[in-house]
């Protein structure tokens, strides 16, 4: 999807009665918008239900949303979603060329950094917020991720 | 060497830069204070860094003694706050080193003199789930140098070059606390209009930008901020876009 489609489409949900919208392409391209928050761009990120809960790995499973989004983004078990609660360029590692943060399969703590999100310059480090497994790592190096986006797949250990 | 009491016969606040951590050389007074628990406002001050950090994990050139490298633990805020904030804090450092010399802001907070670079401010955070733990305030200033490699010789400025004068890091260090601490008061109670008042410090206001996207260079002319600190860039047609981040490099040099 173009960024002109995008801001196409940001107009007319813009002017619209929709408050959230998510678009998924065949080749996984995927686009959230929401107009929950005043910031249409940079906004802070809903508590999530396993933020609130980190030491229950059954937590994500309770909330309404995520029986839909198992299905479609195939999470198995306890997995987890990790999204990115600012839109930016995702980075993998500290600087350009150092070896990346984490690599699928590792354990990490609570705390831990998983990636970078920059946005205008501000370098945000997107810590674990629970001590987990790094099943995929979404994100990809340098490329834009929009807000609520899926950068890991993540399961608690 | 920095000199600490003569930094404090400066200094006239109450947080900011109270606590002050002094290194010879470090790799990153930033990472000084992401990786360690300090007081709020406190600040950490390097007389040489070996790997400052600037946009994209491009080096800043550091040489010792000569510049001001600081970072400051400033206390976590909503990340909305965050993206005016890193705007408007360009203002506090514009509004001190305008007492020494004419300087000026390129987006989103490069404080430029004579159209070239003489200060960079970068933040980093620690965001956990959707709670910012830590915000780190980082900036260098070109302040008495006057020798740059060759391949910044051209873009690179300092207080020094520009004025012919020499200047003490510890008295622009405090006086940068110093208005630190009032403006950020200003701007935590909304007092602090970005919008309008990016059109007193912006270098390039009404004036030809160039925009790198994937290579291509785009000319716009700069039309000032959106309120949450985006730059609004028009092209020929007049058609408007707003510059966030991504894809869009921000190395104007039209």
């Amino acid at each position: 999807m173009e960024l002109k489609d995008i801001r196409e489409l940001i107009r007319f949900i813009d002017k619209s009665e929709i408050k959230e919208f998510e678009y998924e392409t065949e080749n996984g391209e995927r686009v959230y918008i929401s107009k929950k928050d005043d910031t249409p761009v940079f906004a802070a990120a809903p508590a999530t239900a396993y933020a609130q809960a980190p030491a229950a790995p059954a937590a994500p499973a309770a909330a309404p949303a995520s029986a839909v989004e198992s299905k479609e983004t195939g999470l198995t078990g306890n997995q987890v979603e990790i999204k990115t609660p600012i839109v930016g360029t995702f980075y993998e590692a500290p600087s350009p060329g150092a070896e990346p943060f984490i690599k699928e399969g590792d354990t990490v703590k609570k705390g831990q950094t998983l990636c970078i999100v920059e946005a205008m310059k501000i370098m945000n480090e997107i810590e674990a917020e629970f001590d987990c497994k790094i099943v995929r790592k979404i994100g990809q190096n340098a490329k834009p991720v929009e807000y609520g986006e899926v950068i890991f797949i993540a399961e608690p250990v | 060497m920095f000199d600490e009491k003569l930094y404090r016969e400066f200094l006239a606040t109450e947080n900011f830069g109270r606590n002050i951590l002094v290194f010879d050389e470090t790799d990153s007074t930033t990472a000084r204070l992401l990786d360690s628990e300090t007081p709020y406002y406190t600040v950490a001050s390097a007389e040489s860094q070996t790997a400052g950090r600037g946009r994209s994990g491009r080096r800043w050139v550091s040489e010792s003694g000569v510049n001001l490298y600081f970072s400051v633990n400033l206390p976590p805020m909503k990340i909305e706050d965050l993206l005016a904030f890193n705007i408007a804090i360009g203002f506090a450092v514009c509004d001190v080193l305008r007492e020494y010399a004419d300087v000026n802001l390129k987006w989103p907070n490069d404080i430029m003199a004579g159209g070239k670079k003489l200060g960079g401010i970068l933040f980093e955070t620690a965001i956990s789930g959707s709670v910012m733990d830590k915000v780190i305030l980082g900036i260098g200033i070109n302040v008495n140098m006057t020798e740059f490699p060759p391949e910044i010789n051209e873009i690179a400025a300092s207080l020094k070059t520009e004025t012919g004068r020499t200047f003490s890091r510890e008295e622009i260090l405090a006086r940068l606390m110093n208005g630190f601490e009032s403006f950020s008061d200003l701007f935590f109670k909304g007092r602090i209009n970005i919008v309008e008042e990016w059109k007193k410090y912006s270098a390039s206001l009404d004036k030809k930008i160039a925009l790198h996207k994937n290579g291509v260079k785009t000319v716009f002319t700069e039309k000032g901020i959106t309120p949450s600190g985006f730059l609004i860039a028009e092209d020929e047609r007049g058609v408007k876009t707003e510059i966030v981040t991504g894809d869009i490099g921000y190395d104007f040099s039209g």
